[in-house]
């Protein structure tokens, strides 16, 4: 089968990453092995060892390498797991989701467990315009009776 | 991707690099952030028209807009829209300070003032005004100092659904003064990933949909400051710019205004006419060199592209647009504007049987108040108090202690001078002390405005409420009480995060019962959106309770146990009077006099404590306390993992771009999201991949991708 190396540069999480081809070989399968964790055999070129990325046509998946194994003979182990994000990058693409994170489209006002703060608080202080209690006050005498009922 | 249309506008937002805007490099005193929102002032095209109606012009073009709101806003209770604007220089239109409109049709003053009104929308549209003053000409202006520092500008109004704004006073007929407005719009109508190597962030654009103007075919002769107007008003961003060069085309050829063409936005390309001619059609802008934006991130074509004019079609909550949107929920209804709390009376008055003092205490006729001068009690003491007759005579009245009579005296910490009747003679019990004059209180009970603070997020976000975010408030004889974040401050319904800082106000109110000195704190709320929607004019978020007199003793009692008593037996007495005075309506007066005096005598000189005031200084600590109530607001201090030390708020670049920001939206395609994105739940449909695969897949779009290039 044929597969394609590249070295990439991306995170492991974008579903669009920057690749750079170096090689595309022939290879032979390792024994039975599971498509979505493949080890392959290749003949090593120069610069097998910059790989870190694999395209396998005939399984239409991209891989990252886990492992390289380089044997006497000028033969290459190749260990590798399946990116699922970009080989299936358009389907996903495609999905309705609910999101919860999101870069430029996030709400400020819902609680975000990610957010950090410092140890101390900053307080402000803001005093009412009106001073309407004054140092003095006023004399209040209250006493029993009307004032308007007066004895004769 | 969204479906965009080429009918969009354009607006820029916070953080950019002023030197992309210029060929001269940075001019910073020509962009202006304001919270999340960019002001771009732009004058070296206009300055070129110094036409003798040119001020005029200006001053009225930008009502062609408010054509346009009339057109298409019907609910905007404070505007007259009768009257057309066919021929603009005839109306002109101000609000005057209340906010109310006013028609200057015919005026020739140069001056004018600007509403802004975004009643129904989320889009919040700012006007400015600036001139450069009586007496000048266009060559006077300084293309390296506009918009004028000289001031020119008054916000006139502020009004949740407006803008009121018009050049300072001294403005003359032929002075030549200029204005512009910008648009600003949610964050989250749309918001594309503008990270592409360059100086911007995520929140430089701002666009509005469906964008046109409410006249299609302006004619750029006789009515071009009209039409142009509204294109600038509409188009925001470089809107002098905008205007200035179409000014130019009709006067001077295009060539001359288009030789160094704005570096970013739209500007006005005469697409249909003649140029330099009268009648030359101009309707559609020309979008051009945003050469910095990645080309699968921007809605319509990089290089040109025609985008007509027209009338703005802000989404509504039925729009597609609205997907980003979260669900609301039953989030019940705020109190509408007009449903304005706070305006109760207080008890007293006149009552039901036009009796003065109604409903207070003085109404029962069983006691009454005086305010007296130190030199008025000084006469009542010497003359009255403990002299012989006066003595004979309450003893007539009052079985006991004839001091009994004097329920209490005391100081309470306000000038009670505005509530003074008339001196008159004092009279305790039925006894008048014909040489003795005192002030009486007018009523029973006062309310004391203390006037209003203005608390503002800080930080636009969850971090400005509860529990993260606490208000305290301090209430002189009360003392401190807590208040809750959310019921101060008032963001949108529909958040974005991305708009301004929300505000609310605290509205300070003491009523006060001078028999006993209970006061009671009313604290209310009125609160600002950061954009436009419904929201509480002033609501009673809070009322606390305590007591701001302090008795003063005259008897011969023991002092200590006075003061620990006092103030609960007067309480007491009082109440007891209230209760007698329930006798009283029963045909027994002196049942209940006798009451009354008993009561008050027994309490005040031998009970233990009754009454406990928790958390209250009162008695002789009341005017020892810290008089002026604040609110003290404790914040948290958000840390941001920054690219770099900036403005927290305005610039959270590296935060988001690696851990994204919460959010709760539906998206019919992750192809609508763009950078960081997690997502809570997806439906994993029409990929053919193993079943080990697709968990994997939902496994990593829960913890997190980067969708798009350059990551």
């Amino acid at each position: 089968m044929n597969v394609t190396f590249y070295k990439n540069l991306s995170d492991k999480r974008a579903l669009s990453k920057s690749l750079t081809q170096l090689e595309s070989v022939t290879a032979i399968m390792k024994d039975d092995c599971d498509i979505l964790n493949p080890t392959l055999e290749v003949l090593s070129f120069s610069g097998l060892a910059g790989a870190n990325y694999m395209y396998i046509s005939d399984w239409k998946r991209y891989y990252f390498i886990d492992k390289i194994t380089v044997s006497r003979g000028q033969r290459a182990l190749i260990s590798g797991h399946v990116d699922v994000l970009s080989t299936y990058k358009s389907g996903i693409l495609g999905c309705s989701a609910v999101v919860s994170r999101q870069q430029s489209k996030g709400n400020y006002y819902l609680n975000d467990p990610v957010y950090k703060t410092r140890q101390y608080k900053i307080t402000t202080v803001q005093e009412f315009p009106n001073e309407c209690f004054t140092r003095d006050g006023s004399l209040i005498l209250a006493v029993a009776g009307s004032e308007s009922e007066v004895t004769p | 991707m969204n479906n965009y249309d080429s009918r969009e506008f354009m607006l820029l937002g916070q953080r950019v690099d002023t030197s992309v805007f210029w060929a001269g490099g940075p001019q910073p005193e020509y962009v202006t952030v304001d919270g999340h929102n960019l002001h771009i002032w732009d004058l070296p095209q206009i300055w070129a028209h110094n036409t003798a109606n040119w001020v005029m012009d200006i001053g009225v073009k930008p009502f062609s807009i408010w054509q346009w709101f009339q057109d298409n806003i019907s609910s905007i209770d404070d505007f007259d829209w009768s009257t057309s604007a066919d021929e603009y220089t005839r109306y002109i239109y101000a609000f005057d300070e209340n906010g109310l409109i006013e028609d200057y049709s015919g005026s020739t003053k140069a001056y004018f003032w600007i509403a802004l009104i975004s009643p129904t929308t989320e889009v919040t549209f700012y006007f400015t005004t600036w001139g450069n003053g009586s007496g000048v000409t266009a060559s006077d202006f300084d293309s390296n100092s506009m918009p004028y520092l000289n001031g020119f500008i008054d916000v006139l109004h502020e009004n949740l659904n407006y803008y009121g704004f018009r050049p300072s006073a001294g403005l003359n007929d032929n002075d030549i003064w200029a204005a512009c407005c910008t648009i600003a719009t949610p964050q989250q109508i749309f918001t594309p990933d503008l990270t592409n190597g360059n100086n911007y962030t995520d929140e430089c654009l701002y666009i509005l949909q469906n964008g046109f103007y409410a006249q299609q075919n302006p004619l750029v002769g006789e009515d071009k400051y009209n039409d142009l107007f509204g294109y600038m008003s509409i188009s925001g961003i470089t809107g002098m710019m905008a205007n200035g060069a179409i000014g130019a085309v009709s006067q001077n050829g295009l060539g001359a205004q288009y030789g160094s063409p704005p570096q970013i936005g739209f500007y006005p390309d005469l697409v249909n006419g003649t140029i330099g001619g009268a009648k030359a059609s101009l309707y559609e802008f020309v979008y051009k060199r945003w050469n910095y934006f990645q080309y699968d991130h921007i809605p319509w074509n990089m290089t040109s592209e025609h985008l007509p004019l027209g009338i703005i079609d802000i989404p509504s909550e039925s729009d597609a647009d609205v997907e980003l949107a979260e669900e609301e929920g039953g989030e019940g209804e705020y109190i509408q504007e007009d449903e304005t709390q706070g305006d109760q009376e207080l008890p007293g008055g006149t009552g039901s049987d036009g009796e003065s003092g109604g409903s207070g205490v003085t109404g029962t006729h069983m006691a009454h108040l005086y305010n007296p001068t130190p030199t008025q009690m000084k006469t009542l003491v010497d003359n009255y108090l403990w002299d012989d007759t006066f003595m004979d005579n309450i003893k007539k009245i009052f079985v006991g202690d004839p001091m009994d009579s004097i329920i209490s005296l005391g100081f309470v910490p306000v000038d009670l001078t505005p509530f003074q009747g008339q001196s008159v003679n004092a009279v305790i019990g039925t006894y008048e002390c014909s040489s003795a004059p005192i002030y009486p209180l007018t009523t029973d009970y006062i309310e004391l405005d203390f006037g209003t603070v203005t608390v503002k997020e800080k930080w636009g976000s969850a971090m400005d409420y509860d529990p993260y975010s606490t208000a305290e408030i301090y209430l002189p004889y009360i003392g401190f009480q807590t208040l809750s974040m959310s019921d101060i401050l008032y963001p949108t319904t529909k958040a974005t995060g991305g708009m301004g800082l929300a505000t609310g106000e605290i509205h300070l109110y003491y009523k006060i019962n001078l028999f006993t000195g209970d006061c009671v704190a009313l604290i209310f709320a009125k609160g600002t959106p950061q954009i436009s929607g419904t929201i509480a004019k002033q609501h009673l978020i809070a009322q606390f309770a305590g007591n701001c007199i302090e008795y003063i003793p005259f008897t011969g009692a023991n002092y200590a146990s006075y003061y620990k008593n006092i103030a609960g037996n007067v309480l007491s007495g009082i109440s007891s009077i209230g209760t007698i005075a329930a006798g009283a309506a029963l045909g027994n007066p002196l049942m209940t006099v006798a009451g009354a005096t008993s009561l008050a005598s027994s309490g005040m000189i031998s009970q233990p404590p009754q009454v406990q005031r928790s958390g209250t200084m009162a008695g002789g600590t009341c005017r020892l306390q810290y008089r002026t109530p604040f609110i003290r607001l404790t914040r948290p201090s958000q840390s941001l993992a920054l690219a770099q030390p900036d403005t927290e708020v305005l610039n959270q670049k590296g935060y988001k771009n690696l851990e994204g920001v919460a959010c709760n939206f539906y998206v019919e395609e992750l192809d609508d999201c763009l950078g960081f994105t997690a997502v809570e739940t997806v439906e994993l449909k029409g990929i053919s991949a193993t079943d080990t695969e697709l968990e994997e897949i939902r496994k990593l779009l829960h913890d997190g991708v980067f969708i798009g290039t350059g990551h």
